[in-house]
């Protein structure tokens, strides 16, 4: 492991944070809604100065979103993932454009896809769906399969051999 | 009359000029098929830069409804007489997306496909095939795709613009989207 | 005797559309061998043309099918006061002046007729050919006047008349430095790379041709098969001392076409203001090189 990565999580674990390395150079770092800019800030000026991707997850079970952050340290060549966790119905977010401009893009494509509403983006309006007006097509709860099968009008038909797919069930 | 009509049609036969609109991944199987290995350019065949210089259009893999439009679009500049030639499993019934929200299942549905190219992807040698197919059904004149579309253009539009234009949500009624949202 | 006249201009039109696209086929069958393709068959264009008048078109306005129609007529107009071989035409009245003005009038309808139909791709081509021609014309006019006083004849007949008599008296050997400029002015003329900026078919969506379809784009590529039947012949009648017949006439054409397709095949595209440059340093050079040595 990386002498830096593992500095910086003893270091997170004094600010009482939960922090745990995954590899030899990435750990990740859960941080409660309301200190998330601050850490934010902290890791821009310790060195973690790229952002890289902004990634929603959908933990439906715990009812919750899950916000990954995921900057780059290019001069240690170390990753970390500060992830948030929202509740599911109040999917609410502070945006963080003030840290990189950048998130703008992110935080509203996330929007689009998961319904996720940042205060203080200007702009949120849709990114790639046309004329989306179901809910947000990458929730959990959003039947993929039914939905296209309604609109793109799916028909079983034994004569020709056309059955209904059916969804394999992942352990 | 019917033999100048066989002398175009000869003519058409042998000499394709094509539109690949290349969102898919089938657009990684037309290089070689152009090139020294394959020599697509044997059989007349050449890519054109523009749908108004184009006899073919080859829908290479899936479209999703933002690129359908395009596609149809690009149909409907281009001249008669004009074929489609659908590109993979994608084009014929949604392939691997067969359960997504946002790619189209059946091309026919929207646009009138002469000849459908099976695989995921099809290998340079079916392409090559389905040129040669193309070849024989345009010099029988059965590849009568543009004009299907013309007579029956009141159930492809009524097609188009049941996926483009929705004007209510495709499973859920308006007051519970709101609600969740 | 008027009608006997019409009758040998249609058939020399004729002839050079002929010529002209059976050269593109060569042209298209020699890439593909250097390439290590098959190739298509030699007489494709032929199928291609016929096959472009059998489709159905849209115009888009009158100027569009004015421009077209200019495009082809002119230089059709210009191929008949070609000197070719024991085809001549007019012998008293071959002035290369008239010939070149013609092929100007074809290049400007062509130009005026793909602007009107308002593609802007259309428009990018447009100036692009002709920024590109504004190159090539200053040194094959620089050409043109060497030989016209080393010649002391304005008139192609003449000029083909004095190069009689063997290899030697040719004015490709007289006038080396004149000869490969107006070779490097053929290739910018017949748009070949690397002078084809106009009809990049990856940037601009082949330029000029991007709004014609069907019998317009055929009218495009008769336009380009005249194009280099007149050029060709141009440098033939000017440079390899013409032709006691036809046949030796159209061979020689061909090699001098073939060289512009070597040349074509190898190298990728200059950048349209490197082109110009290009074309008013090298070719130019040799031009007044070639003009000075004459005059002096």
């Amino acid at each position: 492991m990386l002498e830096s990565v593992e500095k910086k999580v003893e270091e997170l674990k004094r600010m009482n944070l939960e922090a745990k390395a995954l590899g030899d150079w990435q750990f990740e770092v859960l941080v409660p809604r309301e200190r998330t800019a601050e850490i934010l800030a902290y890791m821009k000026a310790t060195g973690y100065k790229t952002f890289i991707h902004l990634a929603c997850v959908d933990w439906i079970d715990d009812q919750e979103f899950e916000l990954v952050y995921n900057l780059e340290n290019y001069d240690e060549k170390a990753q970390a993932l500060v992830k948030v966790r929202i509740p599911r119905n109040k999917p609410e977010m502070e945006s963080m454009m003030s840290i990189w401009g950048l998130c703008q893009v992110y935080e509203r494509e996330i929007h689009e896809f998961f319904g996720i509403n940042f205060i203080g983006n200007p702009n949120l309006k849709p990114f790639f769906l046309d004329e989306w007006l179901d809910i947000p097509p990458l929730r959990k709860d959003f039947d993929t399969l039914a939905f296209s099968q309604e609109l793109f009008e799916f028909k079983e038909d034994e004569s020709h051999g056309i059955k209904a797919p059916k969804r394999i069930e992942y352990k | 009359m019917s033999e100048w009509k066989d002398l175009t049609n000869f003519f058409r036969g042998r000499s394709f000029w094509m539109l690949h609109y290349c969102t898919g991944c089938g657009a990684m199987e037309l290089p070689p098929t152009m090139t020294s290995r394959w020599d697509m350019e044997r059989f007349g065949v050449i890519p054109m830069a523009t749908p108004r210089q184009a006899d073919i259009l080859l829908v290479t893999g899936y479209l999703s409804l933002k690129s359908l439009k395009r596609l149809i679009y690009t149909y409907e500049q281009m001249h008669a007489p004009k074929w489609v030639l659908g590109f993979g499993s994608c084009t014929i019934n949604g392939g691997v997306y067969w359960d997504s929200y946002n790619v189209i299942e059946r091309l026919d549905k929207y646009l009138p496909v002469d000849l459908y190219i099976a695989g995921c992807m099809p290998r340079p040698e079916a392409i090559l095939d389905s040129f040669k197919k193309l070849r024989e059904l345009v010099e029988k004149g059965e590849a009568k795709g543009y004009e299907k579309y013309v007579k029956n253009y009141e159930w492809y539009k009524a097609n188009q613009d049941r996926v483009l234009k929705r004007t209510k949500p495709v499973l859920q009624k308006p007051e519970e989207v709101t609600r969740s949202a | 005797m008027i009608f006997l006249k019409l009758l040998e201009g249609i058939g020399v039109g004729l002839l050079s559309l002929t010529v002209g696209l059976l050269f593109m086929g060569l042209a298209r069958k020699i890439t593909a061998r250097i390439q290590r393709r098959y190739g298509p068959p030699v007489l494709q264009n032929f199928i291609d043309v016929f096959k472009l008048f059998s489709k159905q078109s849209i115009s888009h306005g009158f100027a569009f099918d004015l421009g077209l129609v200019a495009g082809v007529s002119a230089l059709l107009a210009a191929v008949v006061f070609l000197p070719m071989g024991q085809i001549n035409l007019f012998p008293h009245n071959s002035s290369l002046i008239m010939i070149i003005y013609l092929m100007t009038m074809a290049y400007l309808g062509m130009a005026m007729g793909v602007s009107s139909s308002g593609n802007p791709n259309a428009t990018i081509g447009v100036a692009r050919a002709l920024t590109m021609m504004m190159g090539y014309e200053l040194p094959f006019a620089a050409v043109i006047f060497s030989v016209y006083i080393f010649a002391k004849t304005g008139s192609l007949t003449n000029i083909v008349a004095a190069q009689g008599g063997g290899f030697l008296n040719w004015n490709m050997v007289r006038l080396p430095f004149g000869f490969l400029a107006a070779e490097i002015a053929l290739q910018g003329m017949l748009g070949e790379k690397p002078f084809d900026m106009a009809i990049a078919p990856a940037e601009i969506a082949s330029g000029p041709m991007v709004e014609l379809g069907g019998k317009y784009l055929g009218f495009g590529m008769l336009q380009h098969a005249v194009g280099i039947y007149l050029e060709t012949g141009i440098m033939v009648d000017l440079f390899l001392g013409g032709a006691s017949n036809i046949w030796i006439f159209v061979t020689k054409q061909f090699e001098l076409f073939f060289i512009a397709l070597l040349i074509n095949a190898v190298l990728p595209r200059f950048k349209i203001e490197d082109g110009v440059k290009f074309m008013w340093k090298v070719p130019l050079l040799l031009g007044v090189i070639q003009a000075l040595i004459v005059v002096l």
